[in-house]
């Protein structure tokens, strides 16, 4: 957690998370990754698309886990949501895009919230088989209506135009595609890193550290889980929404359970609490799944030996290492 | 006559075969500091976990300024009777800074505190309140220090300042000096009579002088029923608390 190591500064200005600076740790992630993904080959342009994607799905998952200590295995659910949303939106509807990704993301505030209220009062271990039991049961519906969603097959949609300024980009240039989603993931952050530094931030930070105390403070502790819950779903949707633009496609494997655990290996190995830890994860362990994958199919045990082995020199993740030799 | 802050009536409470609390009735007046004595097992904590809703009680009521709020979640009793616990055991937030505990516990009245838009920095009412919290309980100089590195007696220093966060008018200290060094123990008797003002405050403790020296009334439990209630001055002549507190035979 950041917590320690800004102590040095909260000594001068008593206050934990110095946000300005998360701010510029940020940028210096940010700037090479959009450099890199401008200026290289097709298909590494795309593997940048995939890290900054896959960065939204784990900053919103670092609200639950980090900020929250709510330990969700089943993110996959709302990652399936928001790419079908905005699939079938389009396919069936004939919506554009903004649409198409709002109706996505309304539909992942909706199912969080009805799924969050029943889940989020339960603790610990509970809690992490409810949410794969949510997760299992979307998935295996996404499997089975056929119809709907392509099944295991899936199903592919062009993806409209989009509308901006008053001009019609296409999303069929790879550029285009990757400045757009680079765009939101920009956003994305910056919403993120002003929630957390705001007054509703300070009661998550409080729900990590110590949440009985906050009961008894007079903090209805279940409203700001769950309103975390939803948080994070939402921007779980919206990743899921960006990957299906992303390829044109969708299927019930977005729903999968091994989707669910991407963003846990991500925020761990990058470090949780933090905000930048997990799009640090995400930089090192994707390519890695990406390059050794392609070469090995049980590459999971790799990564596997990997994140323990981090996690039991350092349980801070990565940036527990880049802060301790400043 | 004064208000009653705090009533319980016919309060029981039943751990399996175990009774822990046997049919307590409490009458505690507004602007009083309401010792509450007796040897270990006698039902103090039990009490505490009950009034602030940690535990249902098995029967019986509680009122706080008249107000039923028998079964009511914790944090409505909290918040909506202003209610503040400082707990036997110390619960603060070990990584944050005193004055961000502080502050949190301000936040839960603060009308801003849904927001999150603006920087919490921003609500610099709350950050004021907090720092004359801190100066109260003699925390000023240690604002910027992580609360886990504190002192055991500054850790209770600060449970109390977390507890005055919602300004509360009932206050509930338990156990304050259990664990306290006696140099220390001095100065939470003086932070106690300094944040008595304009409050109710029921001290639980195991230490019978200290409890003496501070509290108007003082009522001593035993088997989790009520033996004796009186001014510190009955208390120390009462017979019955001699026998089974004081080990007199």
């Amino acid at each position: 957690m950041i917590s320690s190591t800004y102590t040095k500064i909260a000594k001068d200005r008593r206050f934990i998370i110095r946000t300005p600076k998360l701010t510029t740790v940020f940028l210096m992630i940010a700037l090479p990754l959009f450099l890199l993904g401008m200026i290289s080959p097709k298909y590494i342009t795309s593997l940048v698309t995939d890290i900054v994607i896959f960065s939204i799905y784990a900053m919103g998952y670092d609200i639950l886990l980090g900020f929250t200590n709510q330990f969700s295995y089943g993110q996959a659910l709302y990652f399936g949501l928001g790419a079908y949303g905005v699939l079938l939106s389009v396919l069936h509807m004939g919506v554009n895009l903004w649409t198409g990704i709002i109706i996505a993301l309304t539909i992942c505030v909706f199912i969080s919230l009805l799924l969050g209220s029943l889940s989020v009062r339960l603790t610990g271990a509970y809690f992490v088989i409810i949410t794969i039991i949510f997760n299992l049961v979307f998935y295996f519906l996404a499997l089975s209506w056929v119809w709907l969603t392509g099944g295991d097959d899936g199903l592919t949609f062009t993806v409209p135009p989009l509308d901006f300024l008053l001009i019609k980009l296409s999303l069929n240039d790879h550029i285009v595609k990757f400045c757009f989603i680079f765009s939101l993931f920009i956003i994305s952050f910056l919403i993120l890193e002003r929630l957390i530094s705001s007054p509703l931030g300070r009661i998550f930070i409080g729900i990590r550290e110590n949440e009985e105390r906050l009961t008894f403070l007079g903090y209805d502790v279940f409203r700001y889980k769950l309103i975390a819950y939803v948080v994070s779903a939402l921007f779980s949707g919206l990743s899921g929404a960006l990957y299906a633009i992303r390829l044109g496609y969708a299927s019930a494997e977005f729903f999968s359970l091994s989707l669910s655990a991407l963003p846990i290996v991500y925020t761990l190995v990058g470090g949780m609490g933090t905000l930048i830890g997990p799009v640090i994860g995400t930089i090192i362990i994707l390519p890695f799944t990406y390059f050794v994958g392609a070469l090995w199919k049980h590459y999971f045990i790799i990564v596997g030996a990997l994140i323990i082995l981090l996690l039991k020199f350092n349980p801070k993740g990565v940036i527990g290492y880049i802060m301790k030799y400043r | 006559m004064a208000e009653i802050a705090l009533e319980t009536r016919g309060l029981t409470k039943r751990f399996g075969g175990l009774c822990a609390l046997d049919g307590v009735d409490l009458k505690i007046e507004e602007g009083e500091i309401r010792g509450l004595i007796g040897p270990n097992g006698a039902g103090k904590s039990t009490l505490v976990n009950l009034i602030i809703g940690k535990l249902k009680p098995t029967t019986g009521k509680i009122l706080i300024y008249g107000e039923d709020v028998t079964g009511l979640p914790p944090h409505a009793i909290i918040s909506e009777k202003r209610v503040g616990v400082a707990f036997q055991h110390v619960s603060i937030f070990p990584k944050m800074t005193v004055l961000e505990n502080v502050w949190l516990s301000l936040h839960a009245r603060s009308k801003r505190r849904w927001n999150p838009f603006i920087r919490a920095e921003s609500l610099t009412n709350v950050k004021r309140k907090a720092e004359e919290i801190c100066d109260l309980v003699g925390l000023g100089d240690k604002m910027g220090e992580v609360a886990a590195n504190l002192s055991y007696g500054d850790q209770k220093l600060l449970e109390f300042a977390i507890a005055l966060g919602n300004d509360p008018l009932l206050l509930l200290l338990d156990e304050p000096i259990a664990g306290v060094s006696p140099g220390e123990t001095e100065k939470i008797a003086k932070v106690i009579k300094e944040i008595s003002k304009g409050r109710t405050i029921v001290l639980i403790e195991h230490n019978i002088d200290f409890v003496l020296k501070l509290a108007d009334r003082i009522t001593v439990l035993d088997k989790g029923k009520v033996i004796a209630e009186g001014t510190p001055q009955e208390i120390r002549t009462n017979e019955r608390v001699q026998r089974v507190y004081l080990g007199v035979e």
